[in-house]
C-alpha cells in the first residue's frame, strides 16, 4: 500500500512541477513575442521617418510651398526620432510619450500631403504619386503592426493575470506590459486642411 | 479632393486604437482566381486561372485574385489584410504571396503584398500598377481587361525582379519526408526494444510509469501548454506503466515476443501529395499590409 502512495506522490509532484515548467515557458514566449512585435512597430515608424526628407525635398521644389507646414514636419520628424521605448520593458509611460511624439509627426504629415493638393503641378508628377502611395502604404503597415502588438500583449497580459500564469508571473517577475491606446490628439487632425 | 479625405480618415483609422472593423470570410478559395463578384467571362477566368498556375508551378508564387460585391463598411485596407491572412496566401515560410482584391460596390482595387514580396512589388509600384494600368479599364467598367492586365504587370514586375527563382522538385521534398519517418520509426523501435529488455528484466512494473511520467514532463515542456502538458504526463504514464507491466510479464518467456507492438508498425497514414489534380489551399503566409490601394 505504501508503494502506491509513494507512486501517487511522484505522480502528483511531476504534475505539478510540469504544468510549472510549461507556464513559465508559454509566458517567456509569449513575452519575446511582444518584444519582437515591438520592433516591427518600430520598424515601420522608422520606414515612415526615412520616407520624409525625400517628401520634404520634393515639396519644397514646388513654386513657394507653404514654409511652416514643413517646417512642422520636420520639427516632429525630429522629436519623434528622439523618443525610444525599452522593448524589454513596454512600460505605459514611455509608450505614452512615444505614441504621441509619432501622433504628432502623423498629424503633420497628414496635413502636409492635404495642402499638397492645393499644387496641382507638384501632385501631378510621378514623383509625388510614389511617395504618396509610399507614406499611405507605411502609414498601412504601421497600423498592421499595432494591431498585431495589441494582440500579442493582450495574450501575454491575459496569460500573466489568469491561474496559474499570475502565480508564475509573481514568482518569476514578469509584468504587465502597455500597448497604444486611441489617440485624443489624432481626432483634432482631419479639421485643419480644407 | 477625395483622395486626401479618405486619406485623412485613413491616418486617423491608423492613428486610433480601434482596428476592429468587420471582416467576414467571403469564402474558401476554390483556385487562385475566386470571382465572387461575377466581374469575369467564364473564359477570363480559365486563362486567368491557368496564368497562375503555371505562375506557381514554375516559382511557387501564390497569387490570388478576389473580387467581391461589397466591403460591408469595412475600408478596402483592413479587408485585404484580413482576407489574406485569413487564407493565408504565400508559402508560410517564404511569405511570397499577392492578393489583388477588387470591391465592386465601394469601386475600390488593392494590391496586398506578402511580406517576401515587399522588396520586388513595393507600394509605389503597386500603386503605379493601378493608377495606370487597371483604373483606366475599370473606369469603363471593362472589369476583365482590368484585372487580367493587372495580374500580368504584377507577374511581371515579379519575374524582372529575378527574386523569384524556380522551386525544388515536390519528388525531392516528399524524399525528404519519408526519410524522416523512417527514421523516426527505426529509433523508435530501438527505444521500444531498449526499453522493453531493461524494463522486462526488472520484473517490477512501476518503473515504466516514472519513466513514462518524466517523457510526459519533457513533451510537455515543449508543447508548453499547461493542461495538455498534465494530459501528456498523466497519458505517458499510465502508458509506460501498461507497457512494462506487459514486457515483464512476458520476460519470462522471451524478450523478443515483445519487439512488435502493433501500434508502432504502422506509420503510413501521412497525408500524401496532393500536387497534381485540383487546388489544394493556400500555403499559409501572411502579410504586414504592404501594396496599395485605388479607386474608380
Amino acid at each position: 500500500m505504501k508503494k502506491y502512495f509513494a507512486i501517487g506522490l511522484i505522480v502528483l509532484v511531476l504534475i505539478i512541477v510540469s504544468s510549472v515548467f510549461s507556464s513559465y515557458n508559454t509566458i517567456v514566449a509569449l513575452d519575446q513575442n511582444t518584444q519582437s512585435k515591438w520592433s516591427a512597430v518600430e520598424g515601420q515608424y522608422q520606414r515612415r521617418s526615412d520616407l520624409i526628407p525625400n517628401l520634404v525635398s520634393t515639396v519644397k521644389g514646388a513654386a513657394n510651398f507653404e514654409q511652416s507646414t514643413l517646417t512642422q514636419v520636420v520639427e516632429a520628424r525630429a522629436k519623434a526620432t528622439q523618443i525610444t521605448v525599452d522593448p524589454t520593458k513596454l512600460d505605459a509611460e514611455s509608450i505614452a510619450k512615444y505614441q504621441s511624439a509619432q501622433g504628432e509627426l502623423g498629424s503633420a504629415l497628414g496635413k502636409l500631403l492635404a495642402i499638397s493638393e492645393n499644387y496641382p503641378t507638384l501632385t501631378a508628377t510621378e514623383n509625388f504619386k510614389d511617395l504618396q502611395s509610399q507614406i499611405e502604404g507605411t502609414e498601412n503597415r504601421i497600423a498592421v503592426s499595432r494591431k498585431d502588438f495589441t494582440d500579442v500583449v493582450m495574450a501575454y497580459n491575459t496569460r500573466i493575470t489568469q491561474f496559474p500564469g499570475n502565480i508564475i508571473a509573481r514568482l518569476f517577475g514578469f509584468s504587465a506590459k502597455s500597448y497604444f491606446t486611441a489617440d485624443v490628439g489624432a481626432a483634432k487632425a482631419p479639421s485643419v486642411a480644407f | 479632393m477625395r483622395k486626401v479625405i479618405s486619406l485623412l480618415l485613413f491616418s486617423l483609422y491608423a492613428l486610433s486604437g480601434v482596428t476592429a472593423f468587420a471582416y467576414t470570410s467571403p469564402g474558401t478559395p476554390s483556385g487562385y482566381v475566386n470571382d465572387f463578384a461575377h466581374l469575369l467571362t467564364n473564359e477570363e477566368k480559365i486563362a486567368l486561372e491557368t496564368t497562375l498556375k503555371d505562375f506557381h508551378d514554375q516559382n511557387g508564387s501564390e497569387i490570388a485574385v478576389v473580387t467581391v460585391n461589397t466591403l460591408n463598411g469595412d475600408v478596402i485596407e483592413n479587408y485585404a489584410n484580413a482576407l489574406f491572412r485569413d487564407w493565408g496566401i504565400g508559402a508560410k515560410d517564404k511569405n511570397n504571396g499577392v492578393l489583388l482584391l477588387v470591391v465592386k460596390e465601394e469601386h475600390r482595387v488593392r494590391i496586398e503584398v506578402g511580406y517576401g514580396y515587399e522588396g520586388v512589388l513595393t507600394d509605389a509600384k503597386s500603386s503605379e500598377i493601378i493608377r495606370n494600368t487597371m483604373i483606366p479599364y475599370l473606369k469603363q467598367n471593362a472589369y476583365g481587361l482590368g484585372i487580367l492586365t493587372g495580374a500580368h504587370d504584377i507577374i511581371t514586375t515579379l519575374t524582372a525582379s529575378g527574386d523569384v527563382v524556380a522551386i525544388e522538385t515536390p519528388k525531392k521534398k516528399f524524399q525528404f519526408s519519408t526519410d524522416t519517418i523512417f527514421l523516426i520509426i527505426y529509433g523508435g523501435f530501438f527505444l521500444v526494444t531498449w526499453f522493453a529488455s531493461v524494463l522486462g528484466r526488472t520484473k517490477e512494473w512501476w518503473l515504466g510509469g516514472i519513466a513514462g511520467g518524466v517523457l510526459g514532463l519533457i513533451v510537455s515542456s515543449f508543447i508548453g501548454f499547461v493542461y495538455s502538458g498534465m494530459i501528456a504526463v498523466a497519458v505517458l504514464a499510465f502508458l509506460g506503466l501498461l507497457f512494462d507491466f506487459i514486457v515483464s510479464r512476458g520476460y519470462t518467456q522471451s524478450v523478443s515476443n515483445n519487439t512488435n507492438p502493433p501500434w508502432w508498425t504502422g506509420g503510413s497514414s501521412f497525408g500524401g501529395g496532393s500536387s497534381s489534380g485540383g487546388f489544394g489551399g493556400f500555403g499559409g503566409g501572411s502579410s504586414g499590409g504592404g501594396g496599395s490601394s485605388g479607386s474608380w
